[in-house]
């Protein structure tokens, strides 16, 4: 089974503190940690647990600066057999990801395509099904338990208020991962270091042959912190007092 | 001179990093600490997945790395739980004549036990009348045949209570002139006439013992003499100061770890209406606690860096090791004034970075005695 997992370098964003760029669109990056997508870290492992089932090959997949190279040892050494970087900085239009993922990953066999469910960075949650789209094959979204079974996949996706769907989907298929999926591992030393020795291919546009269209989908107009809103309520009264009203208003808040 | 890190180092250090959160449980490490129990549990996954002694060879289960990637992986693990990667990083650096100065038969015996995190090992030459001044030392081993007895004691050893082995440092030559009569044995704990008692409690390395050991003719095999008789002295000296640069990064490490918890207090803690990071005096401690690392690091990563291109400084190791290890008492104490009362309180770690902070001043030689030796390296003959 050729799995081919789509990754993304993000900035970490979640314990750091943000400052906007004078131009309002985009976060300042000089100080923030980069690292591979969270999601994106529970699709690869879940690509090599089945192909410590069914054997075959993970391809780890990223558009991305030369920085980019780093997520991608990283998800070698989880177990990935190669990687594939094209040399281009990540456009703000998930389409064009897409599009420009297709146009390799359309160049050899493949059985399935995960990513994760979307970025840490800008939420979009876009790439992974724009893909299917443009490859013209099944996908599911947001799927949180993966079974093969004679060249199908029989999916579970989480859904609103703890429900779950269960698909049976035709392959090759395109599913996103939610974490939680698995159980992530440690990287080991050696993994890593067994890691710099896998293959790294290197492309640019023009050597997929890719010229992307103008103007693009979406742009950024403004990024902006949300307005502050009310203030928290600060509930008074002894130990006792404080979690009786506590309860009452999860119980409204529950609706019940 | 490029002083970024590699691609290789980034990722080491994110894989330790989360190795450290997801095995550190603050209220079990400082369960651990208080009952001064070795983290026996997280030493061997840590040793399952290559982090200890990586520097050793693949032949003795290391990763082969530079020292200096293994020291920055060691940096992380202190820094985010210095409970932890002290004692982690503790298990191996004892070991370091053996792994200099033992024949390959020793090194393949004892050492890959160690890198597998199966147990640890510890080094004894500290005698209670022998501290600073080792050119005589009152442990003897007399040779009667093929083997040396053992008689005499040792102070303040580092897990020796739980250590699979010693490097025992003795005197066989009672009439040689200073530092010319002194060698090292391999000496296993469960070795009769072995006895190692805790000494009880510290200030610092709170999960690491320190213990007396007693020899009463213990009989070591002459196979266990650590490389040529006589020459201890120099196996001492030469493994030392490759271990004082690794523990001047285990203080970068300290440092970095009380100061990440010192600077998430003065942007969080709000007194007088206000964060306290907005008192200058509180934001030019901060200041200066990242003024003070940064400076420290650098000496730090030359020291074992040199040592990687086969050029070991001296003087650079010990001033490495006197500057960081001043630098995590300084960082812990601004850090201690930051928290106020709270620093006193053991949950907060910053009391156990500081009792393992002056700690680090002591290990392998106090501050005072490397300033001599740099001194002398200095100023020469007056």
């Amino acid at each position: 089974m050729n799995i081919i997992v789509c990754v993304k370098r993000i900035p970490k964003t979640a314990e750091a503190d943000i400052f906007i760029e004078k131009d309002n669109k985009d976060i300042k990056k000089d100080n923030l940690v980069f690292a591979l997508n969270d999601w994106d870290g529970y699709a690869v492992r879940e690509a090599v647990l089945l192909k410590e089932k069914f054997e075959g090959e993970v391809i780890v997949l990223t558009v991305g600066p030369d920085e980019s190279k780093e997520v991608l040892t990283r998800c070698l050494a989880m177990g990935a057999d190669r990687a594939i970087r094209i040399e281009e900085p990540i456009p703000n239009d998930g389409r064009l990801i897409a599009e420009t993922l297709a146009k390799v990953i359309q160049t050899g066999p493949f059985d399935l395509i995960l990513t994760g469910v979307q970025a840490e960075d800008d939420g979009w949650g876009q790439v992974g099904v724009a893909l299917a789209q443009i490859l013209g094959i099944p996908h599911a979204s947001i799927v949180t338990h993966i079974h093969i079974e004679g060249g199908k996949a029989k999916v579970r996706r989480e859904l609103e208020g703890g429900l779950e769907e269960l698909l049976e989907i035709k392959l090759p298929a395109v599913l996103t991962i939610q974490t939680g999926i698995n159980e992530p591992k440690y990287v080991s030393l050696a993994a890593i270091l067994e890691a710099e020795d896998k293959e790294t291919k290197e492309m640019t546009l023009e050597e997929i042959g890719f010229s992307p269209r103008e103007p693009l989908d979406a742009t950024i107009d403004q990024v902006s912190f949300p307005p502050t809103g009310k203030r928290a309520e600060i509930l008074k009264g002894t130990p006792d007092e404080v979690v009786g009203q506590l309860t009452e208003i999860i119980k409204r808040k529950k609706g019940s | 001179m490029d002083f970024s890190l590699t691609s290789r180092q980034k990722l080491l250090k994110e894989a330790v990093r989360e190795f450290m959160k997801g095995e550190c449980d603050p209220v079990k490490t400082l369960e651990l600490s208080k009952k001064k129990q070795f983290p026996w549990e997280i030493y061997r996954k840590a040793g399952q997945h290559g982090y200890l002694a990586s520097y050793y060879p693949k032949e003795l289960g290391g990763q082969g790395l530079p020292l200096l990637d293994y020291c920055l992986l060691m940096e992380e693990m202190i820094r985010y739980d210095h409970r932890i990667g002290m004692a982690l990083s503790l298990g191996s650096i004892p070991a370091k004549t053996l792994l200099r100065f033992g024949n390959d038969e020793q090194k393949k015996k004892y050492l890959p036990r160690l890198t597998k995190g199966e147990a640890v090992a510890s080094i004894a030459v500290t005698e209670p009348n022998h501290g600073s001044d080792i050119r005589f030392l009152d442990t003897r081993a007399e040779r009667k045949g093929d083997e040396y007895i053992l008689n005499g004691n040792k102070i303040f050893i580092t897990n020796a209570d739980i250590s699979d082995f010693y490097t025992v440092f003795a005197q066989t030559n009672p009439d040689a002139p200073p530092y010319r009569g002194i060698s090292g044995f391999i000496v296993e704990r469960e070795q009769e006439g072995v006895t190692a008692i805790d000494l009880g409690d510290k200030i610092g390395l709170k999960t690491t013992s320190s213990c007396s050991i007693e020899f009463r003719d213990v009989k070591v095999h002459k196979r266990n003499l650590l490389g040529k008789e006589n020459h201890g002295f120099t196996y001492i000296m030469e493994a030392l100061n490759e271990g004082r640069a690794e523990i001047a990064n285990e203080a970068v490490g300290l440092a970095r770890g009380v100061y990440d918890r010192a600077l998430f207090h003065t942007k969080t803690r709000v007194q007088f209406g206000q964060k306290i990071g907005k008192f200058q005096n509180i934001s030019h401690m901060i200041v200066e606690m990242s003024e003070e690392i940064e400076s420290a690091a650098l000496l730090a990563y030359k020291a074992v860096w040199l040592i990687d291109q086969g050029k070991m400084d001296l003087a650079t190791c010990l001033q490495a090791k006197v500057k960081c290890t001043l630098t995590a008492i300084d960082v812990s104490l601004k850090a201690m004034q930051i928290y106020a009362g709270y620093g006193l309180f053991e949950e907060q770690f910053i009391s156990g970075y500081l009792g393992d902070a002056l700690a680090t001043w002591l290990l392998e030689g106090t501050g005072q005695i490397q300033r001599n030796t740099v001194a002398s390296q200095i100023l020469g003959k007056l």
